[in-house]
């Protein structure tokens, strides 16, 4: 059974890698875009699922992570990676500044005040002339999505082993009980402001790099589009109708809901975002702890499951 | 013999309430302390200020002469601080074996590996009797099993002291033996223990020494029979009687 589920997981992640072989270039495209919100949804699940703090600043981290590529290749003559690094160290600064204020707050008002930060990073960004003001900067182009395809696919598979290793591991373990129950977690001995911290980095780190990756991709960026609010409103729901909280969850729904939002743009273009909205709205009411959830418990209770969920969550 | 914990003149309050006033007593190695008061006579504050989810407007508590001041929960946890709650607070997610591996991995001792952590975790479940409900998630236990659960994840962590809140609350004169018998065992193993209770039968039996609350301030310390006939004991449990 174990040995079974690796072997489809790595025939799976095969076949993705094959893509940019028999794919044409709209699948290759859609796919570093879904690709790269997989890794987004997967770094809001470190510490949106596992350690239970909604955040709403990690798009901040992809904006730092799209700049520090762009700054380094454009201002600073350097090569692609050393950017990508650059972005990360920006973001895992940015995570232990402001995680230690942000972090002692919880749930609602931890939501509230992480929303803020992509305004304002926003417009601290216009006004630095380094980063290009409100102008942006433009990248040198590299045509390439061979490349970006199997960096992205590369990048998800790190954030999802990552992932893994923390439902076996220490750490792993404190996250979830500062998750399940933060006081409980501190008397049993859990360092929780030090664990927050790391799960903020560790959520950056990733956010960080699906940034600079895209940044790069894109050629253009500028601070509306780097420190946009919308992406992580998209990385949650990416990762809750999945599943928060579990391996596979998000990647299940950042590529399901990538694929009917590219189906209903296609079709009904003009009011693709009402379908959306439709789409969304049904997954909370029908199945609101994600499709991983759902798919565990179909085979037990059936059609029931829906029925179940709608009286269980009923005014 | 030196005290394990000393707790010097602590006092806390609440805005205007003094929930705790001028405490002091020690607990010596071993030795079973039980607590008892009236609802609000500062017990649980007490266990709080002891484990650190609560810092002392004044005074001091030493831990085997070390002071634990400005010490976060966490760290008090490591040197060997084991609480119970109340109210509980179980991780209502994970499987009842999972909830007690969090005290093997980060309580005091050696920082056990998962899978030792799990397998600590299943005979400290054993102990409490418990061995049954492993993979039952810690939210389907009922009220007599969480009490249990709060215990197991407690002595998970290899406490030195073991701080408890009203581990019997609800539970009946069955169940209320058992925990009295796994309190006892507990101590065979060389950890001393403070017990706050409501059940006075209970405490009575369990205890070497008790310590009455009332109204934040200790009102009586001293072995249970005693303290028990204590007039000023009976008073705060019964009221002034009219002469």
């Amino acid at each position: 059974m174990k040995a079974l589920r690796i072997i489809l997981i790595l025939a799976a992640v095969a076949i993705l890698a094959l893509v940019p072989w028999f794919g044409s270039d709209v699948l290759i495209q859609f796919g570093i875009n879904a690709l790269l919100l997989a890794v987004l949804a997967q770094g809001w699940n470190i510490i949106g699922g596992y350690t239970g703090y909604a955040s709403f600043g990690n798009s901040v981290f992809y904006g730092l992570g799209s700049y520090g590529v762009a700054i380094a290749m454009v201002q600073w003559n350097l090569p692609f990676y050393f950017g990508l690094g650059f972005g990360v160290v920006l973001a895992v600064v940015f995570a232990i500044l402001l995680g230690i204020p942000v972090l002692r707050l919880r749930g609602h008002y931890f939501a509230i005040a992480t929303l803020a930060l992509a305004q304002v990073m926003s417009a601290i960004v216009s006004n630095v002339a380094l980063a290009g003001r409100n102008i942006g900067l433009v990248l040198p182009p590299l045509n390439n999505d061979p490349l970006f395809y199997e960096l992205s696919l590369g990048l998800l598979v790190v954030a999802t082993l990552t992932i893994y290793w923390l439902t076996r591991s220490r750490f792993g373990f404190g996250l979830i009980a500062i998750r399940e129950n933060e006081e409980g977690a501190a008397v049993m001995g859990v360092n929780t402001t030090l664990y927050k911290t790391l799960a903020f980095a560790l959520s950056g780190i990733f956010s960080a790099l699906a940034g600079g990756i895209h940044a790069y991709w894109i050629t253009f960026l500028d601070p509306e589009s780097a420190f946009d609010i919308s992406l992580n409103v998209k990385m949650i729901i990416m990762a809750v109708f999945g599943g928060p909280g579990t391996i596979l969850g998000p990647i299940v729904g950042a590529f399901s809901l990538s694929a009917i939002s590219e189906v209903l743009s296609s079709e009904v273009t003009s009011i693709a975002g009402l379908f959306f909205g439709v789409v969304v709205v049904a997954a909370v009411v029908l199945m609101p702890r994600g499709l991983a959830d759902m798919l565990r418990r179909f085979r037990k209770t059936g059609w029931r499951y829906f029925s179940e969920n709608i009286r269980a969550h009923r005014i | 013999m030196s005290a394990i914990l000393d707790i010097q003149h602590v006092t806390r309050r609440f805005a205007g309430l003094i929930a705790v006033n001028d405490v002091s007593f020690t607990l010596q190695p071993g030795e079973i302390l039980g607590v008892i008061g009236p609802n609000g006579a500062g017990k649980t504050t007490l266990i709080s200020l002891i484990s650190g989810t609560l810092a002392p407007t004044s005074g001091d508590i030493l831990f085997e002469g070390k002071s634990l001041l400005g010490m976060p929960a966490y760290r008090r946890a490591r040197l060997g601080i084991g609480r119970t709650f109340q109210i509980m607070r179980p991780f209502p997610g994970l499987s009842v074996l999972d909830n007690v591996a969090v005290g093997a991995l980060f309580g005091h001792g050696e920082q056990a590996k998962l899978a030792q952590a799990r397998e600590r975790a299943r005979a400290q479940l054993d102990f409490v009797g418990l061995g049954r409900n492993v993979d039952q998630r810690a939210d389907e236990l009922g009220g007599p099993g969480r009490k249990r659960l709060e215990l197991a994840k407690a002595l998970a962590m290899q406490p030195k002291v073991l701080l408890c809140d009203e581990v019997m609350a609800g539970l009946n004169h069955v169940e209320i033996d058992e925990v009295i018998e796994v309190i006892g065992k507990v101590r065979g193993e060389g950890i001393s223990i403070l017990v706050i209770e409501h059940v006075i039968k209970a405490i009575k039996s369990l205890s070497d020494r008790l310590l009455v609350l009332h109204h934040g301030e200790k009102i009586a310390d001293g072995a249970p029979d005693d303290v028990l006939s204590n007039a000023a004991v009976v008073e705060a449990y019964l009221g002034k009687r009219r002469a």
